[in-house]
């Protein structure tokens, strides 16, 4: 079905101010048209702002809103072509579930048999046809769900918007809802713009993160991006699986610019590359790396370089979880910031660990980040959990 | 010695719940049920205009059913509340949609509530004649109209009329329909009205489609309360039309006063049974304890 409009969706400048208080600050983002584009950050971050605000429920103080290239900031929701699910759903309590979805052909001034007709076909999508009689109440958290989805893409949007659409589910629905958002995205050509502060569910689902923190963008790339390449410990910490590390610059290697040594407050050394940046002796920096990149290592392993894992660091075991395909080892070093390495099972139960062990832990020097970044956040630390 | 406890206790398991609404069912059958019995009997009592005498017959509801001024007096006493119902609930529901929708604060909702409330800290009497300086021909709305110069001669219709009746009920009875419709719009959720507007509507459809259909159960329960405040008041008539106009129950409190026991307990059993048959009509619009417990 060729699409009418693009839906492209475009901030231009936009402050947002509650009282005083700025929920977005001098915000500039584009969302390509068809893409699927999940704001995270910890609740306050402003990002349901921004998405209340492309639906027009919500207002910019300063700065404009684009969608396919109009100007839409003072228009009505409906005037904008986009589609908001809520994130408890507000489905009408008091009407059946067909006439919660024909809602939007009811306004519209579609007769009701017609109506009725192209509601019951979009209820058979969600497959929930069978329940077209019943009130919101008697439904199922999960059936909910799909009817709020169902009334939602009735109005034919280019933009469909999702605010955190699946945090009222439990996780055995949650990841089922998370499969068919994937395959409902596959079969529309809309824009997905999805709100959330949970990390696996951007990565699983979005081809565009944006990492927000206090009205401000921290970090917008390719979900493998923000994984692997965070721009500051803020966003490595929030989307977690990555250990930051602080230190200072000790030594920049004399033949290639590119290589410096670390040392860490503990007086650790660690070796990184520095990419475009140039550091000189001294300057504070950040580093971060992958938890499953780094290895618990044998005496043996620890004293020669030839295994590659030359970064190391030591620290005592504060905590082992089992998680199934690996195994969360959390290490306690100088009693101040904390280590954790995810190790395969196999290679943990081969030779494992116990509570208050001292061990060493190594990762290859290439595995290493520099964090650019200067934002850090104890709030995200907890977000990530 | 434990097996008899346990039955004893089972026993008293079993009769607690019985034990605990005594009180309550004490006080209905006492104060409600006894005494309708009571007037029901006497309705069937012989009554020859001077003395009345234990028996049975229908000569007091045929003498009821006969008679011409029964039913004008009922359909007054409908007109009226009919007008009341309609001016309460009109009032009653812009009131409540302002507390909810316009005012952003619970306190400053608590608050203009409270204020609402004013005219009940003092008897109904007293507010009920308060009107009277107020509607009467020498009283202050007319004083200050000719003042104003609209008009020339006082406006008779303001006191002792069915004008007068229906300012004074509607004065009275309106926080009766305030508080239970603000009481069941308040618990409407505001990403209700927001998906909603979402989904295309505009202010227009989301009060008809939306607030009103979600209040409808306030509006039933402030209904119930209007109707039966009005078609069982003989007071209000009686004093602000001035004696002119009358309903049942002022009629009823006439046939007292002349001691036509019998008579009045006729009009009384007529009466309840409208009542409860409008009531009953009601409910069986609004599931009103369905809404409730929603």
């Amino acid at each position: 079905m060729p699409k009418a409009k693009s839906g492209k969706v475009e901030l231009l400048n936009v402050i947002k101010q509650f009282d005083g208080i700025k929920a977005v600050d001098n915000l500039n983002l584009t969302i390509e048209d068809g893409s699927y584009c999940c704001l995270v950050g910890p609740s306050g971050c402003g990002k349901t702002t921004i998405l209340r605000m492309i639906a027009g429920h919500e207002f910019p103080t300063t700065g404009r809103i684009m969608i396919g290239g109009e100007d839409v900031t003072g228009l009505a929701p409906v005037e904008r072509g986009t589609a908001m699910m809520f994130q408890n759903y507000a489905l009408f309590p008091h009407l059946k579930i067909l006439d919660n979805v024909a809602f939007h052909l009811k306004m519209r001034g579609v007769a009701k048999a017609a109506r009725q007709k192209r509601a019951g076909e979009m209820l058979e999508r969600v497959q929930l046809g069978h329940l077209a009689s019943r009130l919101p109440a008697e439904l199922s958290g999960g059936q909910q769900q799909r009817v709020a989805l169902a009334r939602s893409l009735i109005t034919n949007p280019r933009v469909l918007l999702l605010d955190e659409p699946l945090s009222a589910l439990d996780e055995f629905l949650r990841l089922q809802m998370r499969g068919e958002l994937k395959q409902l995205r596959k079969s529309l050509d809309i824009t997905f713009v999805h709100v959330t502060h949970t990390q696996p569910e951007a990565l699983a689902l979005a081809d565009r993160i944006v990492v927000m923190d206090h009205g401000l963008i921290e970090q917008v790339g390719r979900p493998e991006d923000i994984f692997n390449f965070p721009k500051s410990p803020y966003v490595a910490k929030f989307m977690g699986g990555q250990n930051v590390l602080y230190g200072s610059v000790d030594a920049v290697d004399p033949g290639d610019q590119n290589r410096i040594t670390v040392v860490q407050e503990s007086g650790n050394k660690l070796s990184a590359g520095v990419g475009e940046n140039r550091f000189k002796r001294g300057d504070p920096i950040k580093l971060s790396v992958r938890r499953d990149k780094v290895h618990i290592l044998t005496d043996g392993q620890a004293e020669s370089a030839e295994c590659g894992f030359t970064n190391q660091i030591t620290g005592q075991v504060a905590g082992i979880e089992y998680q199934g395909s690996y195994v969360k080892i959390t290490l306690d070093c100088n009693g101040k910031e904390q280590f954790v390495i995810n190790a395969p099972d196999a290679v943990f139960f081969k030779r494992p660990v116990d509570l208050g062990d001292h061990v060493a832990a190594g990762w290859p020097p290439d595995e290493t980040i520099v964090l650019h970044g200067d934002k850090d956040s104890s709030s995200a630390d907890m977000a990530a959990g | 010695m434990s097996g008899a406890r346990r039955i004893s206790g089972m026993r008293l398991e079993r009769v607690l719940p019985y034990v605990q609404v005594m009180p309550l069912a004490a006080v209905l059958l006492l104060f409600l049920v006894v005494p309708l019995v009571f007037v029901g009997l006497l309705s069937f009592w012989e009554f020859d205009d001077i003395q009345y005498y234990p028996s049975f017959t229908l000569a007091n509801y045929q003498e009821l059913f006969a008679s011409p001024l029964t039913w004008k007096l009922m359909a007054d006493t409908i007109t009226f509340t009919a007008v009341v119902w309609l001016l309460t609930v009109l009032i009653g529901f812009t009131c409540s949609y302002f507390l909810t929708f316009h005012i952003r604060t619970l306190r400053v909702q608590i608050l203009l509530l409270l204020i609402c409330t004013i005219p009940f800290w003092t008897s109904n009497v007293i507010r009920m004649i308060s009107w009277i300086p107020f509607l009467g021909k020498q009283g202050v709305f007319n004083q200050g109209l000719i003042a104003v110069g609209v008009i020339d001669q006082p406006l008779e219709f303001l006191l002792y009329s069915d004008f007068a009746v229906i300012v004074c009920y509607v004065n009275l009875f309106t926080l009766f329909m305030i508080v239970p419709i603000f009481n069941s719009m308040v618990k409407i959720d505001l990403s209700i009205i927001e998906a909603a507007r979402d989904a295309g509507a505009n202010s227009w459809n989301i009060l008809t489609n939306i607030i009103i259909p979600l209040s409808r159960s306030g509006i039933v329960l402030g209904t119930i309360f209007v109707v039966t405040l009005v078609m069982g008041d003989f007071f209000v008539v009686k004093i602000m039309s001035g004696s002119q106009s009358a309903n049942v129950v002022s009629a009823m409190k006439n046939e007292i006063d002349q001691l036509y026991y019998p008579p009045a307990a006729a009009s009384a059993m007529l009466l309840i049974l409208i009542v409860v048959l409008m009531i009953t009509l009601v409910l069986r619009i609004v599931d009103v304890r369905r809404e409730l417990v929603q």
